[in-house]
């Protein structure tokens, strides 16, 4: 798995994300991936998710499988007590 | 049946039929959870086998967390309730006692991770299976422990009869009280289960590996790490130093999150660039740990000489790098499944806990070492003397660090894991101001959580003292504490 992602962002600039954890789900069909650049607000590190498919990002499509990926970015994360948040790109 | 009730009447029936296989009973269930079915370690009766040859390690792994929720409500439930006197849970002090409910502090802890509505817990059970040993190992003790105590009377009749009558009793007297989490077990197993795959980048995740690999770790004053529930670490710049020289690392190997690794090094004071030599040694060894293979943790052999050869190799790039102008001493342990290789250049040191002994396993390589075992002709020492060794004038004199181009790697060791409960490693900012003492009873009488940052603490606050000798100044220099805990 490659530690870093590079994303543009709504500006079109380019931005090197390091990945948390990607995962892949059998009702969706999708990958998703969540990174991060380690910037923090309100001493929580603010993290992204997309779906990944094909060397492209996209953003995810709806509120349930928004919810996993914070479930799962929760349960991975927990037990180095840090706080890391989801941010909408 | 269901799948669970399944798993519970193979393991019954497989203790009927082989009783000693009770201690193995936990290993069984954690290596299904985490590899899937391993049907011939169940018993040879045909009967029990078919009710798990179809079963998952989803399937065990929702055994595990249903039979935590059983014991937890049933205690619950009988602490509340005062109906219960015509059962064998009579609400009296004996219903409490640790012989029903053993190692219930653990089941409690799980808990809240469990019924955590933001955790789900087969996500976390599977990504933290130290976790899990430990639940399996409390609900084992439990349920299959043929040894129970019930109104001041030892029961040591079959296992299996304690098993079924009080998985009976659990189920009935708890499904009400029980019914929100297992509700909750079912939701995070309808999220889990469509998961095809997941791969967790835990370089990233690790606060204290990132801090390592880009340099910030040696920028700040003050850090505390911890991971797993298993690996701890504080440091301190202290009072007196300008800079934090000293550098630790806590990590988990990135394909098996058993196999761990940690280290402490200490920059030597005096010389330039203290910081950047101990970042650059523990930096370049956490990065030759992540590369190894994983079932190493299973087949270490070797590994203490590559442990050993690999850190020959960084003390030669060191000394390129920097001109011989730098120097650290390193204490680094890895942990695999049956042993821990430590290896100890300079005088940073490593202890063991084990029950009520605390044992010094490695050997300072210092001046005042040196004379003491050279003026006592015996190479290991009391507590008392290495008390006295940081009195001694020569005590902060290195006689070996990395750094320098006649390092030797003098300590191997290998020691087995069952030899202790605690790991601690330090930097001599701790062990300069603390008794040995003090290390065992704070290590002994700290929550987990807690011990390093105790532990630090103690030596940024308290002044080592010793009659006829000038006293060690609380914070003289950088401390810093790792600890792996192995022991439940």
């Amino acid at each position: 798995m490659n530690n870093k992602i590079i994303i543009k962002n709504a500006q079109g600039k380019e931005q090197t994300y390091d990945i948390l954890f990607s995962f892949e789900s059998a009702n969706t069909h999708k990958n998703y991936i969540v990174y991060t650049d380690f910037t923090k607000e309100n001493n929580i590190i603010k993290c992204y998710a997309s779906i990944y498919e094909n060397g492209q990002v996209s953003p995810i499509d709806t509120e349930a499988e928004n919810q996993i990926v914070i479930t799962m970015l929760n349960t991975i994360t927990e037990s180095t007590k840090i706080k890391y948040r989801l941010m909408n790109q | 049946m269901s799948k669970v009730s399944d798993i519970d009447y193979a393991l019954t029936e497989t203790l009927k039929a082989h009783p000693y296989l009770i201690n193995q009973i936990p290993s069984i269930i954690y290596e299904n959870t985490l590899n899937g079915v391993i049907i011939t370690q169940f018993t040879r009766q045909n009967q029990a086998r078919t009710h798990i040859q179809n079963l998952t390690s989803q399937d065990f792994l929702e055994y595990i967390l249903n039979q935590a929720v059983i014991i937890y409500s049933s205690k619950n439930h009988l602490i509340e309730s005062s109906l219960l006197s015509n059962t064998m849970f009579k609400p009296n002090a004996e219903v409490y006692n640790d012989s029903l409910f053993p190692e219930f502090d653990i089941i409690e802890q799980e808990m809240t991770l469990i019924t955590n509505p933001e955790i789900n817990a087969f996500l976390y059970y599977k990504s933290n299976p130290n976790h899990l040993y430990y639940l399996i190992h409390a609900i084992s003790k439990t349920l299959y422990n043929p040894k129970w105590y019930y109104d001041g009377q030892e029961y040591t009749s079959t296992l299996a009869s304690k098993g079924e009558q009080f998985r009976h009793q659990l189920n009935e007297i708890s499904l009400t009280y029980a019914r929100p989490y297992l509700d909750k077990i079912a939701q995070d197993a309808s999220i889990i289960k469509p998961i095809v795959s997941i791969s967790i980048n835990y370089e990233n995740i690790n606060r204290c590996l990132r801090e390592v690999i880009n340099g910030t770790q040696i920028q700040y004053e003050h850090n505390s790490y911890r991971l797993d529930g298993t690996l701890f670490a504080t440091q301190d710049i202290g009072k007196r130093k300008p800079n934090q020289e000293d550098s630790v690392i806590i990590m988990l190997h990135p394909s098996n999150n058993q196999f761990k690794f940690l280290a402490v090094a200490d920059g030597v004071g005096g010389l330039a660039d203290g910081e950047a030599a101990s970042n650059y040694i523990i930096k370049e060894i956490s990065q030759w740990f992540i590369t190894i293979p994983g079932d190493t943790y299973y087949f270490p052999d070797g590994l203490l000489e590559s442990f050993a050869k690999q850190l020959e190799l960084i003390n030669e790039s060191l000394i390129l790098k920097y001109n011989q102008r730098v120097g650290s001493t390193f204490v680094g342990a890895i942990v695999c499944q049956d042993q821990t290789f430590i290896i100890n250049i300079g005088d940073s040191r490593a202890y063991t806990l084990k029950d009520n002994q605390l044992s010094l396993i490695t050997s300072d390589e210092s001046l005042s070492w040196y004379h003491m075992i050279t003026n006592l002709n015996k190479p290991i020492l009391k507590d008392k003397e290495i008390d006295n060794l940081r009195f001694a004038k020569d005590n902060n004199v290195l006689i070996n660090c990395m750094g320098n181009p006649k390092m030797n790697i003098n300590q191997k060791i290998m020691i087995p894991n069952d030899s202790y409960d605690q790991l601690l490693l330090f930097s001599d900012g701790v062990t300069d101001l603390l008794s040995q003492h003090d290390i065992k009873i704070i290590a002994q009488n700290t929550p987990r959580e807690e011990i390093t940052r105790a532990l630090v603490n103690k030596a940024l606050t308290t002044d080592a003292q010793k009659i006829g000798h000038t006293p060690i100044l609380a914070g003289k220099d950088n401390a810093t504490t790792a600890l792996y805990v192995r022991k439940i």
